[in-house]
């Protein structure tokens, strides 16, 4: 019982002194962690050093990249006309980034991609730059071969 | 009686003068007033203090269970809940509405009766022994001549409730979860009976107000019965289950025990009866070793100004709370122990401590020896259990040279 009293007291003492020490929860969302610079998150796009070359489409192999190109007026190299990541697929496994020559497409786009619908994960071109999160919606954009939501319409039809 | 050194076995108990004016008075009064006959009282007296009782203990719970949440939560490095209400306040509010909203399942070949009538069965004992629970110097349901022995008797009732809820669910897990339940309860009734007697040896009553008037004149009893008070509390943490003894309730190790088929209501009420248990016996302790509401300045009455030192109610429910909060704090600290663990030390160590301490005291009072001879024999015997504790190493001598 002598130990058993010495040892329960010592942790009864380590506890007492944890009582008092500041708490490590974080409180989301109010506080948000302090990420280091370069930490690995979404794939983001700056359309202003991509040249359309398709390699990381060609990287990907989830295959989540759509890039669609088209000559340009003045004859040198290609112009984008869509980029389409769909984020609901990505593994952030960094092989686009990797396989990206010019370093448009860099995975610093953070963690947070919580949104109300599946569709809302597809991101385009917004304002030269392809990003996580809502978009707004390419109503004149022609249909994606395999888009769920058509073939589950067609189905209903 | 002598003057000068009290012997042991004869400690004064002092009456105050009583106040003129107690719920029986104003009762008894608003009856006469109202043109009702006279024995429309006593019931009516007992009614309001049942309800007095019963929102305390309610009140008591749910402040419990979020302090437990909260404390537990800091121990562990983080915050509890803290998000309903300020701080997290009515996260006990909002955990008992969802509760009394969910479904009450009750199992198609559970015995139905049985099934329902367990959780009262658990939980009417718990609220019970609150009759003879001193909160301040007349505020008593009834100061039965025999308290201690009722709260023994009480609180022994619950384990036929857990047997039965065990039984009632046809199901083996929560069979053996109550038979655990009901071992470990049993077994640890007795060291708590046997070291709950030491004062009463020494007091030579069984009133639980009586108790708390001899530590008047004597001294709390932690400091004449130190050995009685560790095993009381050892054996409380046993009774309510709470770590290192929740073998019961495991969560992680069996499901939730006996009452892993209730849903609810039911399952609200086993959750009540086990925090007020917990309070209870708290209290209990306070009562017999820590001075129940007697103030530690020794200060009976005075100017108003004085009074918040003086004996009070406010000091039963500070002690209470302070070994509620050392029972919550052992719990953030403690791994569980086996059921063998558990009923090892039940059985081998505490029951044989326990009775020899009784023997002592009993021997001292019986010889008629001074309080501090008392006192004196009590200290040496807790220096010698734990010098025996020290003694008894686990390790062999040959081992630990090694090392």
């Amino acid at each position: 019982m002598g130990y058993a009293l010495a040892s329960v007291g010592k942790g009864l003492a380590v506890t007492f002194t944890n009582l008092l020490r500041p708490k490590t929860t974080l409180q989301y969302p109010d506080e948000r962690p302090k990420l280091p610079p370069r930490y690995r998150g979404l794939p983001v796009v700056d359309l202003s050093k991509c040249m359309g070359c398709q390699l990381c489409e060609r990287a990907c192999p989830n295959q989540l990249i759509k890039v669609q190109t088209s000559r340009r007026e003045d004859g040198k190299g290609r112009k984008v006309d869509r980029f389409d990541i769909d984020y609901s697929l990505c593994m952030l496994c960094n092989l686009c980034e990797e396989a990206c020559v010019p370093g448009a497409i860099a995975l610093e786009g953070g963690y947070e991609l919580a949104t109300t619908s599946r569709d809302q994960l597809r991101s385009g071109i917004a304002d030269g730059w392809v990003r996580p999160g809502r978009m707004p919606r390419d109503a004149d954009a022609p249909a994606r071969e395999n888009d769920a939501n058509q073939l589950v319409e067609a189905a209903a039809a | 009686m002598p003057e000068g050194d009290t012997p042991a076995g004869m400690v004064r108990v002092c009456k105050e003068r009583c106040s003129s004016v107690t719920l029986t008075s104003i009762v008894e009064a608003a009856v006469a007033a109202l043109g009702l006959p006279r024995w429309v009282a006593p019931p009516v007296v007992a009614l309001i203090a049942a309800v007095l009782i019963l929102t305390f203990v309610l009140l008591t719970v749910l402040v419990l269970i979020y302090a437990l949440r909260r404390i537990l939560g800091f121990i562990q490095s983080r915050l509890g809940p803290n998000r309903v209400g300020p701080e997290g306040s009515l996260q006990t509010v909002a955990d008992a509405l969802k509760l009394l909203l969910k479904e009450d399942i009750i199992p198609a070949a559970a015995d139905r009766w049985v099934f329902i009538v367990a959780p009262a069965i658990v939980f009417i004992p718990a609220f019970l022994v609150y009759v003879v629970v001193p909160f301040g110097p007349h505020w008593i349901a009834r100061d039965l001549n025999i308290g201690i022995v009722y709260i023994s008797a009480i609180s022994s009732v619950a384990v036929i409730g857990i047997i039965s809820g065990g039984w009632a669910s046809n199901n083996k897990y929560a069979l053996l979860g109550a038979m655990r339940s009901a071992a470990q309860m049993v077994s640890y009734e007795v060291p708590l009976v046997l070291t709950m007697l030491a004062p009463v040896v020494l007091v030579q009553t069984f009133s639980t107000q009586g108790l708390v008037e001899a530590q008047r004149g004597v001294g709390w009893f932690v400091l004449l019965q130190p050995v009685a008070f560790l095993i009381h509390l050892t054996a409380s943490l046993a009774e309510t289950n709470v770590t290192p003894f929740d073998i019961v309730e495991a969560e992680s190790e069996l499901v939730a025990g006996f009452h892993v088929e209730y849903s609810g209501m039911k399952f609200a009420l086993f959750f009540l009866a086990e925090f007020a248990n917990t309070f209870t016996l708290a209290a209990i302790s306070a009562t017999i070793f820590l001075g129940g509401w007697l103030s530690p300045f020794g200060i009976h009455t005075g100017p108003w100004w004085v009074r918040p030192l003086a004996d009070g109610p406010h000091w039963f429910f500070l002690k209470s709370f302070v070994l509620v909060f050392v029972t919550m704090w052992i719990r953030g600290t403690l791994p569980r122990v086996r059921v063998d663990q558990l009923m090892d030390l039940g059985w081998k160590v505490l029951i044989p401590v326990s009775l020899v301490n009784l023997t002592l005291n009993a021997l001292v009072v019986a010889l008629g020896l001074s309080l501090w001879t008392l006192a004196a024999v009590n200290w040496a015997f807790l220096a010698a259990v734990v010098w025996l504790g020290v003694a008894r190493r686990a390790v062999p001598k040959a081992l630990r040279a090694s090392k």
